[in-house]
């Protein structure tokens, strides 16, 4: 979502340039973009570097060290809480949900990207953006 | 992320780099186990995915290690990203050792403590109910200053008198001292005083103090009697032995002249005044209300303890009175022998107007009934057969009200339907009333009859109270053990293991704490109370000696259900944390689990439904004790064989468990404590209030209502009686 905000109307190459991301403005949407993953549905940590990397095709490779010390940020702060479960596999896997405080938090977050986007994108492009 | 991202060194193991990965968040055990396990999972589904892309194992474990990163990098952003977590989880665990364990021991502590105190206070009103009370012992006199101490000074010198002084006519003469004008003060004084005179020993006192009565309440025969009494001792032996007949054995004859003068003086006064009432309604009066049932016993041991100061020298000297008329006699003297043996119709109109209790009436019986056979017998003796009958006639009419009640009590006189009755009645007094219910009613004869379930209902249930409150000690007991067997097995496997591999404290959620306290203890006490208040299969409207055995076996199926829930809630989050943790764990023991809890469950049934015969409840005390027994042993074994199993391959687990529910059970016990006994407390002071049958009112003391409305009646129609002969004696004369 956040993406696709912010590289809309460009070609595959240019977004793929955007791998190489400013570590400020990754730290900044990391939080917000495992908050919406794991609203959608409880995710493992695994799964949802799997999904950013499929949601994202690949712009967005995220790495242990980025996506666990996140989740347990998030989950000391009561944004998001764990449950361990057994997987249909058999395997034992570490499932974090949303919580009420997270959701709202979420909320919060997103109206600010947009309006953060679309001013940046205004100034950036010459465009409203998102 | 900011970082030298550098991977993982080919060639190192999935344990050693997830253990270099979790280095940093060694200071919660648990917690890096937590990430260590959630890390290994993530890198075995990364292999598990480089294999699905075509990989060997070796190149999928190899890839999986190498895109991890740096594990020193992913240690430091880990300890950062849970610094704040793991100074909560610290002050969690400090507040479990530190809070919760303490304040589960000191629950216990606090409950045996004051269950020890209030047991002593028990003794002690107990012990001076049965007790042989000296004459005129004063039961609150005997009591610690400080039983009273949040009274005001002024009340605690009324109920106490001066503790400073050295004997009990002293302390007692305090309160005279600080009101001379009252005239009840003074005359607990002397009957203080009465139980410590001896031959030789504070006599002059005595006879002072008795004049210095006769000066300051003109008119009350009290002082005239007990100088008369007084004089009496010194001046004769008496021999009531059945083998000799009745003996008086003078020793000096002089003094015997005076003591049958004063009594002849008394009985011609107006009025006799112990002022015992006075003082117990005024001391009972300044009593802070009710709470508990020691309470109540030292208002019901005062009752008894200040009520018969003067009832012995009164049948004494009702005895002696015949044989000194008949020294007159052979000395010639036969109009001062009737002089003294007509003295005893003002003898008894005092007594009766006197008598507030149904001993003074029994006494007063007495007294008539040696008036009836021995003075008539003298009268007769004297050739008057006249007088003899008359006397006999006239004393029978006074004791006639109590003495048709005195026959009542024996349940076995008169017609056949109402000995059905009496026996009924007194069957259901055993049965559904109190302990101290069923042993004194009956001896109201057929007052008894006019008791209903209701009456009786809060006294018994206040019984049940007392004992459920002795149970609760036992499940706190018991408690404090299983806390005590989990703190050794945690030190055993401590001590085995040592302190980096030793037992952890696996911190429970708020939830996982909710469940396993809610249903180990809150949901069996629960329980327990529906069960004995309002399915009626508890028999709880029998009275407390036949439900006794039941009720032991109650309490034992009550702490078996809430150890076995606690500890099997408890050890079944423990055990799948363990599992959680990536830890190795024995095999999860479901069935021998479901095995013990259908045992309790069928147990609890079968015990629902436990008949005795002829009640609907009662069980014997044998099998009472058999299953209580078994049951222990059940649970004894249980809990011994999970603290002390010596599989020292799972001893972590084992350790860990122990360790871990240290604080559930404390948590019990506090909660236990929180709720159970507030909740007793209540009911017991409840019952207090709603229990009648056993009050006694300051206003209008006695041991008991129905007593209180007895002793009224009989009283009210003797002194009719008396009133009647009254009228016919001065006719005749």
């Amino acid at each position: 979502m956040y993406y696709a905000s912010g590289g809309e109307g460009m070609t595959r190459p240019e977004r793929m340039c955007l791998m190489d991301f400013d570590s400020d403005l990754t730290r900044s949407t990391v939080e917000p973009i495992v908050l919406r993953l794991v609203s959608e549905r409880p995710m493992y940590g695994y799964e949802i570097i799997k999904v950013v990397n499929e949601r994202t095709e690949g712009a967005f490779e995220w790495k242990e060290g980025t996506l666990y010390p996140c989740l347990h940020r998030l989950e000391g702060a009561g944004l998001v809480k764990a449950r361990w479960r057994d997987s249909e596999g058999g395997r034992r896997r570490k499932y974090y949900a949303v919580t009420r405080k997270g959701a709202a938090l979420l909320k919060k977050k997103v109206e600010e990207w947009g309006a953060f986007t679309a001013a940046a994108n205004a100034l950036l492009f010459g465009t409203a953006g998102a | 992320m900011g970082k030298t991202q550098q991977p993982a060194p080919d060639g190192m193991p999935f344990e050693h780099l997830l253990d270099e990965a979790t280095a940093s968040l060694r200071d919660d055990e648990e917690l890096r186990l937590d990430v260590r396990a959630e890390l290994a999972s993530h890198l075995e589904d990364k292999r598990d995915d480089f294999v699905a892309k075509g990989h060997s194992d070796n190149e999928a474990l190899d890839l999986a290690r190498q895109s991890f990163g740096a594990p020193e990098d992913i240690a430091r952003d880990l300890l950062a990203a849970n610094r704040r977590r793991m100074k909560l989880r610290a002050l969690a665990r400090l507040a479990l050792r530190a809070v919760i364990v303490p304040a589960g021991i000191l629950a216990c502590v606090l409950v045996f403590a004051n269950t020890i105190a209030r047991f002593g206070r028990h003794k002690s009103a107990l012990h001076a109910m049965n007790a042989v009370q000296p004459l005129g012992a004063d039961p609150v006199s005997g009591m610690a200053p400080s039983t009273f101490a949040d009274l005001p000074e002024e009340s605690r010198l009324i109920l106490l008198g001066d503790p400073a002084r050295k004997t009990e006519s002293a302390r007692q003469r305090a309160i005279w001292e600080a009101h001379p004008d009252d005239m009840a003060f003074f005359g607990n004084y002397v009957t203080a005083l009465t139980s410590e005179v001896r031959p030789g020993h504070g006599e002059d006192l005595f006879e002072g103090e008795l004049r210095r009565g006769m000066e300051i309440d003109p008119g009350n025969a009290r002082y005239s009697l007990l100088l008369a009494s007084h004089l009496l001792s010194a001046a004769a032996e008496e021999d009531w032995s059945k083998d000799t007949g009745d003996r008086l054995i003078v020793k000096d004859r002089a003094l015997l002249d005076r003591a049958m003068a004063e009594h002849l003086e008394a009985c011609r006064m107006p009025r006799l005044r112990t002022y015992t009432l006075d003082m117990l309604s005024l001391r009972l009066g300044l009593l802070p209300p009710e709470a508990r049932v020691e309470d109540r016993l030292l208002r019901t041991e005062m009752a008894a303890g200040i009520l018969l100061p003067d009832l012995a020298l009164h049948r004494r000297l009702a005895r002696v009175v015949p044989r000194y008329a008949e020294m007159l006699i052979a000395e010639g003297r036969e109009d001062e022998a009737r002089e003294i043996l007509d003295s005893w119709f003002g003898h008894a109109s005092l007594l009766a107007k006197d008598s507030w209790s149904l001993i003074d009436l029994l006494v007063l019986n007495a007294i008539l009934s040696v008036v009836e056979d021995k003075y008539s017998e003298v009268y007769r003796d004297l050739g008057d057969a006249e007088a003899a009958e008359e006397t006999r006639r006239l004393a029978g009419r006074i004791r006639a009200p109590v003495q048709a009640f005195v026959d009542s009590v024996n349940a076995e006189s008169g017609d056949p339907t109402l000995v059905a009755k009496r026996e009924e009645s007194q069957r259901f007094l055993q049965r559904s009333g109190g302990i101290f219910v069923s042993l004194v009613m009956p001896a109201l004869g057929d007052e008894m009859l006019r008791i209903t379930p209701d009456a009786l209902a809060p006294g018994a249930q206040l019984e049940h109270t007392l004992l459920e409150q002795a149970g609760l000690v036992l499940v706190m007991a018991l408690v404090l053990l299983a806390m005590f067997a989990a703190l050794l097995v945690t030190l055993r496997w401590r001590a085995s293991l040592g302190a980096d591999r030793g037992p952890l404290l696996v911190l429970p959620s708020w939830q996982d704490a909710a469940h396993i306290l809610g249903l180990g203890v809150v949901a069996p006490l629960a329980g327990f109370l529906v069960y004995t208040r309002w399915t009626g299969l508890a028999g709880r409207e029998f009275a407390l000696t036949y439900l006794l055995p039941r009720f032991a076996v109650e309490v034992v199926l009550l702490v078996a259900t809430i150890i076995f829930l606690a500890l099997s809630l408890g050890s079944a989050f423990v055990r799948r944390r363990w599992l959680e943790l990536g830890e190795e764990a024995p095999p999860d023991a479901r069935g021998r689990r479901i095995g013990i809890g259908a045992a309790l469950a069928v147990l609890w049934a079968a015990w629902l439904f436990v008949r005795g015969e002829g009640s609907a409840v009662i069980v014997g005390t044998i099998e009472a004790v058999v299953l209580g027994l078994a049951l222990l042993v059940i649970v004894a074994v249980g809990v011994m064989r999970f603290f002390f199993g010596r599989d020292t391959r799972r001893g972590r687990f084992h350790g860990s468990a122990a360790r871990s529910l240290l604080p559930v059970l404390a948590g019990a016990a506090v909660l236990i404590a929180a709720l159970a006994y507030p909740y007793l407390g209540a009911r017991e002071r409840d019952l207090l209030r709603r229990d009648r049958l056993m009050s006694i009112d300051p206003d209008d003391p006695a041991f008991t209502k129905p007593e209180r409305d007895l002793t009224c009646r009989l009283k009210a129609e003797t002194l009719k009686a008396v009133a009647e002969v009254e009228a016919e004696r001065p006719r005749r004369q």
